[in-house]
């Protein structure tokens, strides 16, 4: 594996609730560390509840964590479960793409052509860039988001459940997107899933969460056939 | 999902009253914007021979105790009246709007602060403060804009506070403040199109209200002053005239009734278009 791109040291924390008697709440993540290589698609698996959108959330730096650190090397863009409700409706798709070049400010010349581009890149046809995204299905939704994410060539999109959304037939077509593209820009992603499947046909390695803590991670044939912990023994055993 | 299927069932009945208001608006626009360069007759000019003459061919709509002719005089008062109640609207509801984006956006202590005032500013009937500030400034039209657009101010802080309270719950609002949109930004341009639908009926209700606000003041004499003519100041000439002339009261009563109803219809059409 070359240099990580992202590498996530001893991470503790999460919400915390003020309330007028005083601050509340738990540390949702306990301990997390664990790096990302350039190119590398990792998955990460775990219950609802056990912190792995907090954990997304601090990558991104929108939680900060109460202990800990996270390393990048680069820009993270981040992609959503719901697609429909995660792109503005009253922008057109193309406004959408151009957004987050005009706030890193992208010169307006260079607009049309990297929002063509990245449009034709993942697989969106020209004429849908005029509509807005109400009109879209929900594949061609999570297109747009997949393809808004990678418009700036961050180094690492963290996707939170972006086919849970969506039939196996259309999720199929975002998992096989997102392979491509990979190949294509050496953007490495972070893949958040509960569907051990998705995360076995998709992921080079995976983490393993429970209750804020990674009880496990390594290459995910390694982890899927000879899992260490019995958390991990027990999520396979379900799908099975 | 919902709100489009309620939209498509409701879309028939919400275009014909947007068409309806639509017309009747712009009408009344007409009428002001042509009575702003062009009125048949002097609505100062003063003619003894023709005092409290009924309709005709060459007054419309008669004319007063003074020989004026009331349709001139109509056309200068909806001016005024239709441009106070823009003012009003335009000042009132951009700085209750903004307000309440800023504590529906940010919430906690900004929030429990502009809700409080607002709650406060709320607890007297909406005409007190403005009657404050015209017995302190005295009457006028610039006074009355003033007036009226600080009694507007706490209405639309609350409509707009919980559209934008609403919408900031949305993952769009997250995902543009990840992408590095600065509040402002998220705020104005990516939220405020989406609170549309609350906001702009909540415009031409202001609108109407304000309409009828200047009519009121003015009819009791605390608004707009001669020599401007007002919808409301000149009813309340057509009052003490009602049964010799009840024309005057009809013209005036008339168009307002006209440019209250058109937007009202506007409004009702928009929430649903």
């Amino acid at each position: 594996m070359s240099d990580p791109i992202l590498t996530v040291s001893s991470l503790c924390g999460g919400y915390e609730k003020k309330t007028l008697f005083g601050k509340q709440g738990r540390p949702v993540l306990r301990d997390v560390s664990f790096t990302v290589g350039k190119g590398e698609i990792v998955g990460l698996v775990g219950e609802s509840g056990t912190g792995k959108s907090t954990l997304a959330k601090m990558i991104l730096g929108v939680v900060m964590p109460a202990s800990g650190a996270v390393a990048l090397a680069g820009q993270a863009r981040m992609v959503f479960q719901n697609p429909g409700a995660s792109l503005n409706p009253s922008f057109t798709v193309r406004r959408i793409l151009e957004e987050p070049l005009r706030v890193s400010g992208v010169p307006r010349a260079e607009l049309a052509p990297r929002v063509e581009e990245i449009a034709a890149q993942c697989g969106l046809e020209k004429s849908l860039l005029a509509v807005r995204p109400g009109t879209l299905s929900g594949g061609q939704q999570q297109r747009v988001a997949i393809a808004a994410a990678l418009i700036t060539r961050p180094a690492l999109v963290v996707a939170d459940e972006p086919v849970s959304a969506l039939d196996v037939t259309v999720a199929a077509g975002i998992l096989e997107l997102i392979r491509r593209l990979r190949a294509e820009t050496g953007t490495a992603f972070l893949f958040i899933s509960h569907d051990l499947n998705v995360i076995a046909s998709l992921c080079d390695r995976v983490l393993v969460m429970k209750d804020g803590a990674l009880v496990e991670q390594g290459d995910v044939k390694t982890v899927f056939t000879s899992p260490s912990h019995p958390y991990t023994r027990r999520l396979l055993d379900s799908v099975l | 999902m919902r709100n489009r299927i309620a939209v498509r069932s409701g879309g028939r009945a919400g275009r014909v009253l947007l068409i309806l208001g639509l017309v009747l608006t712009l009408s009344v626009l007409l009428f002001t914007l042509i009575g702003a360069f062009y009125t048949p007759y002097d609505p100062t000019e003063m003619n003894g021979l023709e005092k409290l003459s009924p309709p005709s061919l060459s007054h419309l709509f008669g004319t007063d105790k003074f020989g004026r002719d009331i349709f001139s005089r109509v056309m200068k008062g909806t001016l005024t009246t239709v441009s106070v109640a823009l003012f009003t609207v335009a000042l009132g509801g951009a700085a209750g709007s903004l307000l309440g984006a800023v504590a529906g956006y940010y919430g906690g202590a900004a929030d429990a602060i502009l809700m409080r005032l607002s709650d406060t500013l709320t607890a007297f009937p909406a005409m007190l403060p403005a009657l404050l500030i015209i017995s302190l400034l005295g009457p006028g039209k610039y006074h009355v804009v003033l007036a009226l657009s600080l009694a507007f101010v706490p209405s639309f802080t609350r409509v707009s506070r919980a559209a934008f309270a609403g919408e900031r719950q949305k993952p769009y609002v997250t995902a543009a403040r990840l992408q590095g949109a600065s509040d402002p930004r998220v705020l104005l341009l990516h939220m405020l199109p989406n609170t549309r639908r609350v906001l702009l009926p909540a415009v031409t209700i202001g609108f109407s209200n304000a309409v009828l606000a200047e009519a009121g003041m003015s009819y009791l004499g605390i608004g707009v002053t001669p020599p401007d003519a007002s919808l409301g100041y000149m009813l309340s000439e057509a009052q003490g005239l009602l049964s010799a002339a009840p024309w005057y009261a009809l013209a005036c009563g008339g168009v307002l009734l006209v440019a209250v109803l058109g937007v009202g219809l506007l409004g009702e059409g928009l929430k649903h278009a």
